[in-house]
């Protein structure tokens, strides 16, 4: 799959601890059809393919043709609905981080949309079997857009007010305000989570943008086109989906930012060990080589959060599945009202050792998982292309591509500001 | 439960029955936790006759589990760090048979207080440019020179000292491993007062210590090779998983929940937030690679997580001196000079000022931040060494 397998060995160093046979088999499995159709969009002319011909592109088609051949878009989805069974074992979530942290080292699709958020909004509100099964053989392709939770209903002043806001957040005064939507010009619906409503909207009129991240297409919808479709979840329901939604999208973000990373610190040590410059290889001296060691060991800590937020998630939607497929049950329903951001104030108490309830914090860890990612790998970004002096400044070399993706994701399900709102209002910080 | 677990377990449960776990004095308990090593039972990956079965070292919870339960007091693991993480390992490594009888099971228990003679005021980070010298004599070394941040020197039985037994070949090559009794004439030891105030460290000055051939560990010229050997499991002693805001940033975040509510509306709730994200993922990664160590040796990581641990001690220290604002113009702690009698290097629950000042020692101690660096750069992501200028010249010749 590359020549330096030695090396990716020592940069990811990951397992998925205490993950199933079969879910770690099918991650692993995922993530090595990534890892080979990865090299597409490395050539300069391909790179362009993509930039000018958007989802069109060839690259993406395959890389998108590759994925459903592996039943990615199964995975979230129950054995009855046509998935793929790996949900059942419990595990999914670990295999879901495995597959992320492959696509994040390499220019394809967006998988937290239609595969991770999409199928899991259609399990909690109950959605209709026929359409679930064209999701889970991915004859259907949803694309997600999140319009945030609306005005929390707390006191004024009361800190954490504003802290569960979606992407548009910002936007949601102007009612016909634009907003962004990712990877979805060839989508065959958009999922619509709204203030107390949940919804999907076919035929939703895309405008194309020019994105800067040219491997995830992005175009642009007003405001005023997303009011239609199909109710899926009404109400405080809705909501609650919302924030089980936003959690998934964020644990898969911060995996594949985690990937990104890893992917940049891999191409800055083969740099660094075969790059000469006054006699000797550029990793040879002390301030290369400790920036590049603080990147690994920054990177390194990224990883457990992750995989700790993906635990906890498929506590909290073990719990749900449990409870009622459809309607808050008295478990499900207490662990989901008190998971994101909580309106009724955390007792100090809680935050000291370990919490009664992990899967509660569950939406917590999503949001500390990729507010560390975000800030570590767009810095990883930044610090590899310097190192690669002006090669990396090049459209020939791979390092935009990376740092493009990792300062494009930073900006969806909630900014770093957002994110660490979350985690003060949860841990009362 | 494999039938060894379950063997295990047995003789667990008949060595309490003949030693009752409880014990009313100091003495009774080193007397439980000898019978305890004579039963094989104070460390399974120890071999057998030296207090353990040689078994892999993960089963070893199986007997500790059982004899926490019962009450039975343990060997305080995380104040024997000397002896447990650094003496223990290397003499197993490399003793004599007579070295290992005579050593192993005081300094398991406890009864021996061991303390380090690496360090020196010439030779930290660079710890192979050591000068103290050993020169034989008969029977013995008399052994010159002088060591610093020694730990606990004044109260310790025994050293394991690393001296100078040959100049004249290359630094790594004439360092030899010797284990000494504090006791020697020509040990002197003094206490060496830090920016707290207190003394938890000491010099100790080494004026013609004559210390028999029997007492040193490997052979003349291993000294650098076993001084790794101990050292690597010093990096690898705290690999036990915290609980949630424990240590340094534990202190920030208790304190800060304590201020008036318009002071943490400013602009470092942000920076405070940041900070507890980033413990949190220091402590899981701690806790994954501590599954890791409980299952072989010490990984690479261990030194990666070193390092962040004491950059993120230092700078949530320092973070919650700049919170306290004008309130740390106090410092109630006060800077008498006291000589503490145990090891502690976690600052969870002291002072905010007491913990600024003693976490910035944490990223010299036990490896200074700068080395750990190296050591990912070269070990972990396999960056090329330095070009270094005292390699292959003999000791003598290398500029100091």
């Amino acid at each position: 799959m590359n020549n330096h397998d030695s090396t990716r060995a020592a940069t990811s160093g990951r397992q998925v601890s205490g993950a199933s046979t079969t879910a770690r088999a099918f991650g692993d499995a995922v993530a090595d059809v990534l890892a080979a159709v990865g090299g597409n969009a490395r050539t300069v002319e391909e790179l362009d393919a993509v930039v000018d011909q958007r989802s069109a592109s060839a690259v993406l088609t395959e890389q998108r043709a590759r994925l459903l051949e592996t039943g990615l878009p199964g995975l979230l989805v129950p054995e009855t609905s046509g998935g793929s069974g790996v949900l059942e074992e419990g595990e999914a979530f670990a295999a879901l981080v495995a597959v992320a942290r492959a696509a994040g080292a390499v220019p394809g699709p967006d998988i937290a949309g239609p595969w991770a958020v999409a199928p899991t909004v259609l399990r909690l509100a109950g959605a209709d079997e026929e359409l679930v099964s064209a999701v889970a053989s991915g004859e259907e392709r949803l694309a997600l857009i999140d319009l945030g939770a609306g005005p929390r209903q707390t006191s004024p002043g009361e800190p954490g007010s504003s802290a569960d806001r979606g992407a548009a957040a910002d936007e949601e005064a102007d009612p016909s305000s634009t907003v962004r939507i990712v990877d979805a010009d060839d989508a065959d619906g958009v999922l619509v989570l709204a203030p107390g409503r949940v919804t999907l909207v076919h035929d939703v009129p895309l405008t194309p943008a020019s994105s800067f991240d040219p491997t995830r297409p992005v175009s642009t919808v007003s405001r005023t086109r997303l009011g239609g479709g199909d109710v899926l979840a009404e109400g405080p329901e809705a909501d609650r989906i919302a924030r089980v939604a936003r959690a998934v999208g964020r644990v898969v973000l911060a995996a594949e930012l985690h990937g990104t990373g890893q992917e940049l610190l891999r191409l800055a040590v083969e740099h660094l060990q075969t790059r000469m410059a006054f006699g000797r290889p550029l990793g040879s001296f002390q301030a290369l080589k400790h920036r590049a060691a603080d990147l690994w060991s920054e990177l390194s800590l990224v990883g457990s959060l992750v995989d700790e937020a993906a635990s906890r998630l498929e506590k909290l939607l073990a719990g749900d599945a449990a409870g009622a497929a459809t309607t808050a049950s008295a478990d499900g329903g207490t662990a989901m009202a008190s998971a994101d951001a909580p309106s009724g104030g955390i007792s100090t108490g809680v935050s000291e050792g370990e919490s009664a309830d992990p899967a509660a914090e569950a939406p917590a860890y999503a949001a500390a998982a990729l507010s560390l990612a975000a800030d570590t790998v767009v810095h990883a970004g930044e610090e590899v292309l310097q190192l690669h002096g002006g090669i990396g400044y090049t459209w020939e070399s791979p390092i935009h591509i990376l740092l493009k993706r990792a300062v494009a994701t930073r900006g969806r399900w909630g900014t770093p500001h957002e994110l660490r709102r979350i985690v003060a209002t949860q841990f009362d910080l | 439960m494999t039938d060894e677990t379950a063997r295990l377990l047995a003789d667990t449960r008949a060595f309490l029955e003949t030693n009752p776990p409880a014990v009313a004095t100091e003495e009774d308990r080193l007397a439980h936790l000898e019978a305890r090593f004579d039963a094989g039972l104070a460390a399974v990956h120890y071999p057998e006759g030296l207090g353990g079965r040689g078994l892999p070292r993960p089963l070893q919870s199986v007997v500790d589990d059982a004899l926490a339960v019962a009450g039975s007091p343990d060997n305080r693991p995380t104040r024997n760090v000397v002896n447990l993480g650094m003496a223990g390992p290397t003499i197993l490594e490399a003793g004599t048979q007579e070295q290992k009888d005579q050593f192993m099971r005081p300094l398991w228990t406890g009864r021996h207080v061991w303390c380090q003679l690496f360090s020196e005021p010439g030779a930290g980070s660079d710890l192979a440019g050591l000068a103290t010298k050993a020169v034989r004599d008969g029977d013995d070394w008399v052994v010159t020179g002088q060591k610093v941040w020694t730990t606990l020197a004044h109260l310790a039985d025994y050293a394991i000292l690393v001296a100078r037994t040959d100049p004249s070949v290359p630094k790594h090559r004439g360092i030899t491993y010797f284990l000494l009794d504090m006791k020697s004439p020509g040990v002197t030891v003094r206490p060496l007062r830090q920016i707290t105030g207190e003394a938890e460290f000491n010099e100790v000055f080494l004026d013609e210590v004559r210390i028999p051939d029997s007492m040193r560990l490997g052979p003349e010229g291993a000294g650098w090779k076993l001084a790794t050997v101990t050292l690597s499991n010093e990096r690898s002693g705290s690999g036990t998983e915290p609980p949630r805001e424990s240590g340094a940033p534990g202190n920030l975040f208790r304190a800060w929940r304590e201020l008036p509510a318009a002071e943490r509306e400013s602009g470092l709730r942000d920076e405070v937030v940041r900070a507890w994200i980033r413990s949190e993922a220091i402590r899981l990664t701690q806790r994954d690679v501590g599954i890791r160590m409980a299952a072989s040796d010490p990984p690479p990581e261990a030194s990666a997580l070193k390092l962040a641990k004491a950059e993120n001690s230092k700078q949530t220290a320092s973070l919650l001196m700049q919170a306290l604002g004008e309130r740390a113009l106090e410092h109630a702690d006060g800077y008498a000079f006291t000589r503490p009698e145990e090891m502690n290097f976690d600052v969870g629950g002291l002072s905010p000022s007491y913990s600024y000042l003693r976490t910035r020692a944490n990223s010299i101690e036990g490896g200074t931040s700068e080395v750990l660096r190296t050591v990912i750069g070269e070990r972990i992501l396999g960056l090329p060494r330095e070009p270094r200028g005292d390699i292959d010249v003999p000791f003598s010749e290398v500029p100091r």
